[in-house]
């Protein structure tokens, strides 16, 4: 098996901090590959299915990125997860199809707090059964028997300048079976993390130390403006948390999509798409049908704002791959940018973050809002029938605006 | 998923009306069972069928596309809650309950009757309808059977339900003859405020509680008003079942044999073998998708708590016959890590569970088209209870001569029991 990273341009052209596309190829054998474009994304998933989405549902997903990621966490039901004992691979256990590439990480990304903690031992991990000691053993053994393409080695996310050297050595020797591991940015914040800028920040540190002809996935940072930011610091693998928690929300995102504004194409973001949009869940139904069904609480709801709103973040990233194609990317990522109400630049980033954050607190907290938990206002707005639903793509949640747990950087 | 024989066999018997024909097909040469095809405004159903509950124009979860796939030809709207949510002003709007959920098969509603008698308190029944307080703003309002058909007319569905006067199936007395011909009056009001005959049906119910007599006059009357079809209600009210199958079996007897019967309410195998037997086309059951939504999946020999640490570590599939995406592709153990954690959880055993009553239901048919409806009654019966039988089930099919006391060429006969319930096979 082998990982192989191909950076579009030229690689002495690859500056350590500026923004790249890529492809990265999966080579299983000679007959078994799979390349991903880069900037791009891998699929969140919830206990190895996307949310809300079985697998015949997801298909309705058209050219959707054919890489997923798994958390071992969501599998930690007992001190040595059942899954462990399965010999045919991870991929046959949540029938995910071998034409994508499966990423095994230890923790969620978009779980903000935790009360388990990591010693110099273990990793402790929060499950419905208790506290999990994820020992660096225990993870190399599920890891030869889950057999993920790629797998983030086991990391100790507590507050220490550097792993102990016994760790250091034994994540080493984890990875060794699937390639060179480099850098891990700490922040070592189990609330609410520091603002973007500041990761930011630390990113571009970080980088500076990283061979570049290397590939780099950014955990947990998913949201349009934050993903349009590290892609200019040189990062080109993200995940879906974001799409995930607009549904959470209720939200359907509008479309982002690249359209004439003057004489270069931008990267704009259109109110018009539920007429205008080609996914399944605009193409079968009405907006006055996905209302009812958030108003009743009915489980069609979330599936139908999942296949759009993961149909619309597809249509972003290939936005934003051509954009770089073209050489325009700079000038749509600072429209959007400025659009989002997130202003570019690291000074400036937590101002610009922070409103954004505030828009979706303020939009969940309206009356007729259907994550609004008052009984009172959910009486309410059962009444109202012609609530926007459409929101532009501004929304981004606590979680997804500086909330993880740890910000970890890879390549692999 | 059809039948292959189903559409080149010439029928036994037909009735037409202006929405629905019914063609039987084949009649089981021991029992009363029948297979049948019924061509409605939307879709040719195949009976004996299961139609599953979506009660508020969705299916828990599964899109209509997922729902066509898994061979469902009519799904159930509750008539109650669609007329609170989204309303028939909206249903009018969006052209019907078909085109607002993108279902293009058949859809069945219920009458709304039955919610406001279960769901809300303070129910007033009178002659003139049922008198209930509005749970938004405390007002008295009222549902008379006109309103009923006009909702459902709304909706649209390619069968609506009269509004009857339902009482439990435990009581008794003056009550369930007075409800009987309530019903009957209502009926006739419901008849003749039903705007669109030529594109929906309207099913009289046979009513009269566990009462024979009360039963025969009620599907005697009914039968007079030569309705599209006929179901039979009042019952899986948690009356005894030895009780509900005579109602049953009783009621079969006297509606014509030409038109479909529709028992309301049932939806356990078992119940759906047994019924089949005694000559019911149609069933409804809000069971499977609900067991679903606790972790439990159907299985021939009853019902399989996936919740449960035996499974955790289990990689067969569910069912090792069922061809359900679920089966062919998801192990014990890993709906075990997800039933009732995620949604994705839910989904997959709802696939399932909807899946096995199709199934279910294609066998049954499958059995009457080839005349050997005894025999897979009784393969049926001995994988889902084994040894020990309850004495309703041995009774009912005694009833239609299937005696499972005695042995057969395989040497299987069974013992009834007094219970009415057996969890799981006793071998």
């Amino acid at each position: 098996m082998s990982l192989r990273f191909e950076l579009s341009m030229a690689a002495e052209a690859a500056s350590r901090h500026g923004p790249r596309t890529g492809t990265l190829h999966l080579e299983r054998s000679p007959t078994d590959t799979i390349s991903i474009a880069t900037p791009g994304f891998l699929k969140y998933t919830r206990r190895g299915l996307q949310p809300h989405m079985v697998r015949e549902v997801e298909r309705e997903v058209t050219a959707l990125s054919a890489a997923s990621r798994v958390q071992l966490e969501d599998f930690l039901e007992r001190d040595f997860p059942a899954v462990g004992k399965y010999s045919e691979g991870l991929h046959r256990f949540v029938h995910m199809d071998r034409s994508e590439l499966l990423l095994l990480d230890a923790l969620d990304p978009t779980v903000t707090r935790r009360t388990a903690k990591a010693t110099n031992k273990f990793l402790g991990v929060d499950s419905e059964g208790g506290t999990k000691r994820v020992t660096p053993e225990m993870f190399v053994k599920l890891v030869n028997q889950l057999k993920p393409d790629v797998y983030v080695a086991l990391a100790d996310y507590v507050e220490e300048p550097e792993p102990s050297a016994t760790k250091g050595k034994r994540i080493a020797k984890s990875v060794e079976r699937i390639g060179p591991v480099a850098g891990r940015l700490r922040e070592g914040d189990h609330g609410l993390g520091p603002p973007f800028g500041e990761k930011l920040a630390l990113v571009r540190h970080s980088l500076a130390t990283l061979e570049p002809a290397k590939p780099r996935y950014m955990v947990g940072v998913s949201s349009p403006d934050q993903v349009l930011q590290a892609i200019r610091l040189g990062i080109d693998v993200f995940d879906s948390s974001y799409p995930y928690a607009v549904t959470e929300q209720g939200f359907a995102s509008t479309a982002a999509r690249t359209s004439t504004c003057g004489s270069s194409r931008c990267l704009t973001i259109s109110a018009r798409w539920w007429t205008g949009c080609t996914c399944f869940a605009c193409r079968s139904h009405h907006r006055a049908y996905v209302h009812h069904l958030l108003m009743t609480k009915e489980m069609l709801a979330t599936v139908l704002l999942q296949i759009h709103n993961m149909h619309c973040y597809n249509r972003f990233f290939e936005a934003v791959r051509q954009s770089l194609a073209s050489g325009d990317f700079e000038q749509c990522a600072e429209k959007f940018l400025d659009h989002y109400g997130c202003m570019a630049g690291e000074a400036a980033g937590a101002k610009g973050v922070k409103r954004a954050f505030d828009e979706l607190e303020l939009l969940a907290s309206q009356a007729n809002s259907p994550t609004t938990k008052d009984p009172a206002q959910a009486a309410q707005r059962g009444d109202c029938q012609c609530r926007r639903l459409i929101f532009e793509l501004v929304l981004a949640r606590a979680a997804l605006c500086g909330g993880h747990y740890f910000m970890e950087l890879w390549y692999f | 998923m059809t039948i292959s024989s189903f559409d080149s066999l010439t029928p036994i018997e037909t009735s037409t009306s202006p929405a629905l024909k019914f063609e039987v097909l084949a009649k089981c040469s021991t029992t009363k069972a029948r297979a049948s095809k019924m061509t409605l405004p939307h879709y040719t159903a195949h009976t004996p069928m299961f139609m599953p509950v979506g009660t508020m124009g969705t299916m828990k979860g599964v899109t209509t596309k997922q729902l066509e796939a898994l061979d469902c030809h009519v799904i159930l709207g509750n008539t109650y809650h669609l007329g609170s949510r989204p309303g028939a002003e909206l249903l009018d709007k969006a052209g019907g309950l078909h085109k607002f959920m993108n279902w293009n098969r058949g859809l069945l509603t219920d009458s709304g009757g039955f919610q406001m008698v279960s769901l809300l308190k303070l129910a007033n029944i009178t002659e003139e309808g049922v008198e209930f307080e509005n749970p938004h703003d405390g007002k008295k309002m009222m549902l008379t059977p006109e309103m009923s058909i006009g909702l459902q007319n709304s909706i649209g569905a390619d069968i609506m339900m009269q509004l009857d006067d339902v009482v439990s199936s435990l009581t008794t007395g003056a009550r369930v003859e007075e409800a009987m011909w309530r019903s009957i009056r209502w009926l006739d009001r419901g008849m003749a405020a039903h705007k669109r005959p030529n594109e929906q049906n309207l099913f009289p119910i046979v009513q009269g509680g566990l009462d024979p007599n009360l039963r025969t006059i009620s599907a005697q009357e009914l039968s007079k008003r030569d309705a599209p079809g006929y179901a039979i209600g009042g019952l899986s009210g948690g009356e005894a079942k030895d009780s509900f199958w005579r109602m049953v079996t009783l009621s079969t007897d006297v509606l014509p044999t030409c038109k479909p019967r529709y028992c309301m309410g049932v939806g356990y195998a078992e119940d759906l073998v047994v019924c089949s037997a005694l000559g019911v086309d149609m069933y409804d059951c809000v069971f499977p998708t609900r067991t679903a939504r606790f972790g439990n999946a159907l299985v021939r020999t009853g019902s399989m708590s996936l919740r449960q640490g035996k499974y955790s570590d289990d990689f067969r599939p569910i069912d090792e016959d069922c061809d359900c995406p679920t089966c062919k592709n998801y192990t014990r153990a890993y709906i075990h890590t997800v039933a009732t954690k995620e949604t994705t959880g839910c989904h997959l055993i709802t696939i399932h569970n909807i899946a096995f009553q199709m199934r279910l239901m294609r066998d049954i048919r499958q059995a009457i088209v080839d005349d050997r409806y005894p025999q897979f009654v009784r393969s049926f019966i001995r994988r889902r209870f084994g040894k020990t039988v309850p004495a309703w089930v041995v009774n009912a099919l005694k009833s239609v001569n299937i005696d499972l006391t005695v042995a057969d060429e395989d040497g299987y006969s069974a013992k009834p029991i007094s219970e009415d319930f057996q969890r799981e096979p006793n071998n």
